[in-house]
């Protein structure tokens, strides 16, 4: 695990979201409300859209209207695993402390 | 509120726009934006600026921080001024010992006693009486007084104060004060040794009021400056040390 992860990083979020299916925007934004009860702004899901999609994460899928659809690609389901696996070992961890002090 | 979002995309690089654009705008359609979203698309595009380093962008979007910056700092930082008044002396004596008559005659009027006549009298530092106590406001009122010689035959009397009048009030009670100390001391010596004359005073520059510190066009200029450097100086160290993936 290259770097920390933080429980509302934008980008996590997004990838969890197209974990279960491809979706546009809007769909992300109450998807991850739904699940997370974060509210990402506009600009902060699609600067973490342009950097996933800049890592090869996630695609852009052709659409006839303006509402893009997004899929997780091979890599960015990878990354997704070993995030959640990075981050259940802290959770593990820190439950694990708290039922000791 | 629809016209200051569209207002604000357009905040958002070129290239961003032509790719990510049509979608972007169709997500606003569907979310209703609110203020914190327009705040959002405002700190999003200054990101991507930031990503993509475009140059003369950056440096405006950091000028007009720069003016936010300053502007809100001029406000919050209240603007004092600084009351001087200028004070000849006539006396048949050596330099030296001239402005050891000054130092004491200051040194009187300087007292206690009668700064805290001059503090009450003029309700100096009235916003901080509850913070502070006499001795506190009264070492205050001594720092922002300033007596010092200009020449052998004159010397200067200061007072900064945020309230012009005040400032101007003071400076004027000082010099009044000064005067009389050494009307007095003259008088005095006079009595005691048979001494007359032994210095004169009077005024030569009645006390004025002149602003202390950068005026609020001083303080924008220096915000437009310093952001729009700030600006380029990012965008320049962001494109040499930008990642290669």
């Amino acid at each position: 695990m290259s770097h920390v992860i933080v429980m509302t990083d934008p980008t996590l979020l997004v990838l969890a979201s197209l974990a279960d299916g491809d979706k546009h925007g809007y769909a992300m934004m109450e998807d991850i409300q739904a699940f997370a009860g974060v509210r990402l702004g506009p600009g902060t899901l699609y600067g973490a859209i342009t950097r996933l999609e800049g890592c090869g994460w996630i695609q852009a899928l052709h659409s006839p209207d303006r509402r893009r659809p997004y899929r997780l690609t091979a890599d960015g389901r990878r990354h997704l695993q070993e995030e959640l696996a990075g981050l259940e070992q802290i959770v593990k961890a820190g439950q694990r402390r708290l039922k000791h002090v | 509120m629809r016209k200051i979002i569209h207002f604000a995309v357009r905040l958002y690089p070129a290239p961003w726009r032509e790719r990510y654009g049509p979608e972007f705008d169709a997500l606003l359609e569907d979310i209703n934006p609110e203020f914190r979203d327009l705040l959002n698309i405002v700190k999003g595009a200054l990101l991507m600026q930031l990503k993509l380093s475009n140059i003369p962008l950056m440096a405006t979007a950091f000028a007009l921080l720069g003016i936010l910056v300053t502007g809100l700092v001029s406000v919050e930082i209240p603007r004092r001024y600084a009351s001087t008044a200028v004070i000849g002396i006539q006396a048949a004596r050596p330099d030296e010992l001239r402005q050891t008559l000054v130092f004491n005659v200051a040194l009187h009027v300087l007292s206690d006693k009668p700064l805290k006549d001059i503090i009450e009298q003029d309700g100096l530092y009235a916003n901080e009486v509850t913070r502070l106590p006499m001795a506190d406001r009264l070492k205050r009122f001594k720092e922002n007084i300033t007596i010092e010689p200009l020449s052998p035959d004159a010397f200067k009397v200061s007072f900064t104060y945020p309230d012009s009048e005040k400032a101007q009030r003071v400076t004027s009670d000082l010099v009044r004060r000064i005067m009389d100390e050494n009307l007095h001391a003259t008088e005095q010596q006079a009595a005691d040794k048979g001494i007359r004359n032994h210095m004169q005073m009077q005024l030569i520059d009645p006390p004025d009021q002149v602003p202390k510190g950068a005026s609020l066009v001083e303080m924008i200029s220096l915000g437009i400056g310093g952001g729009a450097l700030a600006g380029v100086a990012i965008a320049l160290l962001r494109r040499r040390f930008k990642p290669s993936h």
